[in-house]
């Protein structure tokens, strides 16, 4: 090659760059969404969306109801008769649908392929048939791209599955055909003893019936919410006991063959029969009990139930699972998250399915819809691991997550577990609750979870055995120690016991050791959360901080905690989200667990976030290195008068006005990204609010405490120091403002926490205990910037004390070894920048209102907004 | 299947007599069985494309070190140069008539059937002497769940009875080295640190079909030694435990083509 060919080569190669270069430049550092919301309480999207590519999994189709569908006219179509609606669905590589045309009929609204259409671009839409006439009402086409990958999740058709369900009992709740191998394996294990040991005590233990509900309690109730939520709770707390009665005495049976269990359960079972229609029962979850111990009964006990006994049961399943299918289908699989039937009864509803085939016609649609759904929507209902509903109500689905795709395992021969979600769940399930800590405190009834439980750790040791994953095998075995029996707690429980599985399961725990190796941090960008733990292996020694900027908003057991954040010290909560679980719904929940109130957040002339999924966050930014973290919350959407109207009904039932007199209003908000720098793994935290509105506006700073009291120290004039004290430690917030902070602190509620629905056995109400409220607010101001610096560490040493922040001669902020400079004032540009001034280290993160500058070591990133991927 | 019924099938399949063993394989991190931590990258958002990951080495200005890195740039290219210029007479050689000693390029053809890919040097040493070396490897999977990825040597001495190397009986002894990775059912085993170590003697028979094309057949027992660590069979698949085995019998196996230059 000459130099003159090398020349033009040169220069063609800068020309054809040169585009590019420009584009990167025009590209805007910030996204001001205007969506009124980012997800849907029900499907408003197609899925797959028009241009997506999907690299992972399997394509499923998925389409709004009639009445949902907001780029369709489809009204038509829509019958309160579910049994008339119908679909079509197509796809073909021709986008006119000439030729290679994939065409199928549904009775739900979604699809999914025998077979995962080949690699290639493919184009696709949905129908509504009209009832009357047949008509089809299509949608738009929309295209999606399917690239080839290894390691694709690619799970059987319904089909290939149904093929191999075998035609004898049991099959369902164990595998009939390796009974005598699984009876040896588990001969004098702990979990076996479990079982046996309390159907020994069952066998002497009375019956409750449903004269045993203490219905009257409902009575003292002016409001029929509370009513209803009183009798469901005293129904459920005899429904519930006697299920888990019938549930060790049938698996006494296959483990012992002891026939005293088998007739004890059966006889059981045949009162209960007669309970269906009580009138003191009430709520879904305990018609999926019948449902659910009916169906064990016949699958667990199938030799021993005579024919009349199997006429009567396979009539009340019957009853009860059209019912539950009635229900389900053309809801469920097109709601964001229905709790209930995602918790427990969409399990049950499964394997009742499943133990009907072959012998009520119906189940093979109830076991076809319940598999497909799974595929369609299970078990993440997103990809990034992480529950948005919340920490606490998470573990109410434990046994679902394993046993379902435990059992299609075993049937199929597929492994449900390699699903990428797994992997990606044990990383929430480890960063959201560490051994030793409490919750992260993203949703309602976090304020009990103290440390994880037994139960948790036995999600994590069949996580473990499943994917293999050494970090669910650490988790295990740190919870375990050297007392096998410590899993053991609560293993038999209906949400989230996993002893039956375990005696399943014959696969070894792994090797775990990887604890150490963690990264500081984690980030689950569509469920919107941060976590940062300065030290995975032990909570004793971990500072941690919890971010939620999240696309759910504030709907299901999520709150309106947007641009919310939790720290800890020792696996204590020091600033934390406030308020008590009162019920779903009732005044203090609403308007203290729920509201924006209760949260480590901003107040905007007083006035909250709003409910439901209008209330939106997001995290446009994160960075987690090994000697700095950030991330950006944006929740500039969030705040306004709640226009959900499921949570306008629910509110109005619960006689609680969502009004601005109790925290709900227009404000005007154009504003609100907090930006948190993570400084390594000190414990401190530097936390930049930018906020902006309309008009001039108070902004109100709010922390809270659970454990003790805040202390709050305005002795330096350049900051307001607050403390909180968990015993063991401490944490300081060091909030800097330009405006002047008139702060406050309190130990009364908004509204009382009455505890009016969770009795004892005994009918006994605990008190709640109060919880301790700051805020800071500034006079009204169209901009206001605030700065955090926050340091959660050990009690000091006698003699010593926790650092206080310097203020240095240009006004920069020091802190341990680093350096803060800000914008607090009123005018320009917000921004930031947080310097480690260590001489080798080469860390630091900058933003001047456009992309934030994140340095580690030799590398440099530009950060620059991007909207997670978001569908329903 | 049991562990060492599995890897005897290894040795055989894979291996060749060459070893007879399990063998090799890609590094770690590509086969997944390290630590989770190391899978676990660095998060970040989205970056502005024009400077996705912009080194601060890069935006310094030239410094010692960077006028260190540019020589030792410098020196690299020159060795380059250099391989090139040697490459270029070996192409001329190749060309050549078969020399008066021999050398020749050998392939295990049953080893290429089974997607074992190999190839040997043989060069003669003495006036009854040879060298062999052959190199085999593999770096894909037979099934989702079954795989032998390895990558072996077995350098072997060769005494040709005739005196007449390249032609006829020879006996020989041989040494071999072998990094695994065999996925089979629900387990994964990985060599250890330490390779698979082993030795053994052979004997085989060389025939010539033209002046340069022949044909080898050779076999060869000996004892080989392993440590592997065992895995989940899944994508990074978590560590089991560890374990070791000593082999005893067919190390080295051959059917191959031969080229003589």
């Amino acid at each position: 090659m000459n130099i003159r060919t090398a020349k033009a080569i040169l220069a063609g190669a800068a020309l054809s760059v040169m585009p590019l270069a420009m584009q990167a430049q025009d590209e805007p550092a910030v996204l001001h969404l205007t969506d009124t919301c980012l997800m849907h309480e029900m499907r408003a999207t197609p899925s797959p969306s028009d241009g997506w590519v999907e690299r992972g999994r399997k394509i499923s189709f998925q389409w709004p109801l009639a009445t949902d569908c907001p780029y369709v006219d489809a009204h038509k179509a829509s019958r309160k008769d579910k049994t008339l609606l119908r679909y079509k669905i197509r796809y073909s590589t021709d986008k006119d649908f000439k030729k290679n045309v994939v065409e199928a009929e549904t009775a739900w609204p979604f699809y999914n392929p025998e077979s995962d259409p080949a690699a290639g671009k493919w184009y696709w839409q949905h129908g509504y048939v009209v009832p009357d006439n047949g008509a089809v009402i299509w949608s738009p086409v929309f295209s999606f791209t399917v690239e080839d990958a290894a390691g694709k999740f690619l799970p059987p058709s319904y089909k290939e599955l149904r093929g191999k369900i075998p035609a004898t009992h049991p099959r369902v709740y164990v595998d009939g055909a390796t009974l005598d191998a699984f009876r040896s394996r588990n001969a004098g294990s702990i979990d076996a003893n479990v079982y046996l040991t309390e159907a020994e005590k069952i066998l002497q233990t009375p019956m409750k019936t449903p004269a045993d509900i203490k219905s009257g309690m409902a009575e003292k109730f002016d409001n029929e919410m509370k009513r209803n939520q009183m009798i469901t709770r005293e129904s459920r707390r005899v429904i519930d006991r006697e299920e888990q009665s019938l549930d060790i005495l049938t698996r006494a049976y296959i483990l012992s063959q002891d026939t005293r269990f088998a007739d004890e359960a059966i006889k059981r079972a045949g009162y209960m029969l007669e309970w269906t229609d009580d009138k003191n029962i009430a709520g879904d979850f305990n018609y999926a009990t019948f449902f659910s111990v009916f169906t064990t009964v016949y699958d667990l006990l199938n030799d021993r139930l005579d024919a009349d006994m199997k006429a009567k049961l396979e009539q009340a399943i019957r009853t009860s699972g059209a019912s539950m299918y009635k229900n389900f289908n053309n809801r469920l699989e097109n709601h964001i998250a229905d709790n209930h039937v995602w918790q427990m009864t969409l399990r049950i509803f499964t394997m009742g399915a499943y133990t009907m085939l072959g012998h009520l016609p119906e189940a093979e649609e109830w076991a076809e819809y319940a598999y497909n759904v799974w595929l369609a929507r299970f078990p993440g209902l997103n990809t990034d691991g992480a529950w948005h509903n919340g920490d606490s109500y998470f573990a109410v689905n434990f046994r679902t997550l394993i046993e379902v795709p435990f059992f299609y395992s075993r049937i199929s021969g597929f492994d449900f577990f390699s699903d990428p979600w797994y992997r990606a769940n044990v990383l929430y399930t480890h960063y959201a609750q560490p051994l030793g800590s409490h919750a992260s405190g993203q949703g309602s009834a976090h304020v009990e979870k103290v440390k994880p439980h037994a139960t948790r750790a036995g999600y994590m040791d069949a996580l473990a055995k499943m994917t293999g994953d050494p970090i669910a095998a650490d988790y295990t075995l740190g919870f375990v120690g050297k007392n096998p029996k410590a899993i053991l707690r609560g293993s038999t429980g209906k949400s989230s016991g996993l002893s039956w599985f375990r005696l399943q399961c014959d696969r070894p725990l792994p090797e775990g050791g990887v604890f150490a190796s963690l990264p500081m941090g984690y980030v689950f960008p569509e469920s919107g959360l941060a976590i940062f733990n300065t030290n995975n292996e032990r909570a004793s020694r971990s500072a941690r901080l919890v971010f939620r900027s999240s696309p759910y908003g504030s709907t299901s057991h999520a709150l309106a905690n947007q641009n919310s954040f939790n720290t800890f010290y020792a696996g204590k909560p020091i600033f934390y989200s406030s308020g008590h679980h009162t019920s779903f719904t009732d005044r203090h929940s609403l308007l203290c667990e729920r509201s924006s109130r209760g949260h480590n957040t901003i107040l905007v002339d007083g006035k909250g976030q709003r409910i439901g999924v209008e209330g939106y966050g997001w995290i446009p930014r994160y960075y987690v290195g090994e000697k700095i973290g950030y991330v950006l919350g944006d929740a500039s959407n969030a705040y306004g008068p709640v226009t959900s109207p499921i949570w306008k009904d629910r509110a109005e039932k619960a006689e609680v006005p969502l009004t601005p007199e109790n925290g709900w209003d227009e404000v005007g908000l154009k504003t609100f990204r907090r930006h948190i720098v993570e400084l390594g793994k000190t414990g401190m935290s530097v936390i930049y609010d930018e906020l902006e509105a309309e008009e001039p506006r108070t902004w109100s700073y709010l922390l809270h405490t659970i454990q003790h009291p805040m202390a709050v120290d305005r002795t330096n004039p350049a900051f307001v120091r607050v403390t909180g004290d968990v015993d063991v430690a401490k944490g300081d917030a060091f909030i800097f403002s330009s405006l002047e902070l008139t702060c406050d602190t309190t130990s009364t509620f908004f509204a009382p926490a009455e505890n009016w629905l969770k009795a004892d056995a005994n009918g006994n109400f605990a008190k709640n205990p109060d919880h301790w409220h700051f805020s800071a607010t500034t006079p009204k101001s169209k901009v206001c910037r605030l700065l955090t610096v926050i340091n959660s560490y050990p009690n000091p040493k006698e003699g010593k004390v926790a650092p206080v922040p310097q203020i240095l001669k240009d006004g920069s902020v020091k802190m341990g070894r680093w350096i803060i400079k800000a914008n607090l004032t009123t005018d320009g540009v917000p921004s930031f920048s947080v310097k480690n001034t260590t001489p080798e280290e080469n860390v630091s993160v900058s933003y001047a209102g456009d992309a934030t500058t994140v340095v580690e070591g030799n590398n440099e990133y530009e950060l620059i907004d991007e909207l997670p991927s978001l569908e329903i | 299947m049991h562990l060492k019924s599995l890897l005897r099938n290894v040795i055989l399949v894979s291996g060749a007599l060459a070893l007879g063993t399990p063998s090799v394989i890609a590094s770690a991190s590509e086969a997944g069985g390290n630590h989770v931590s190391a899978e676990i990258k660095p998060q970040h958002s989205r970056t502005r494309p024009a400077k996705k990951k912009k080194t601060a080495e890069a935006a310094k200005p030239a410094t010692g070190n960077k006028q260190n890195s540019e020589k030792g740039e410098k020196r690299k290219q020159n060795t380059g140069k250099n391989s090139a210029a040697k490459n270029k007479k070996a192409a001329k050689t190749a060309t050549e008539a078969p020399s008066g000693r021999y050398r020749a390029f050998k392939i295990n053809v049953p080893y290429a059937a089974l997607a074992v890919q190999n190839l040997s040097f043989e060069w003669q040493t003495g006036r009854a002497m040879t060298v062999d070396i052959p190199v085999m490897w593999s770096f894909s999977d037979l099934t989702d769940r079954h795989g032998i990825r390895t990558i072996a040597l077995q350098p072997e001495a060769r005494w040709w009875p005739g005196a007449n190397p390249g032609n006829g009986h020879f006996l020989g002894a041989h040494l071999s080295a072998a990094w695994f990775n065999v996925r089979w059912n629900d387990n994964r085993y990985q060599a250890d640190a330490l390779p698979l170590l082993g030795a053994g003697i052979s004997y085989g028979y060389h025939v010539n079909f033209t002046p340069n094309w022949g044909a080898e057949f050779n076999i060869g027992a000996g004892y080989a030694y392993m440590k592997y660590d065992r895995f989940y069979n899944i994508d990074n698949g978590a560590k089991i435990d560890n374990g070791s085995h000593h082999y005893f019998g067919i190390t080295r196996v051959g059917i191959s083509l031969v080229y003589r230059f």
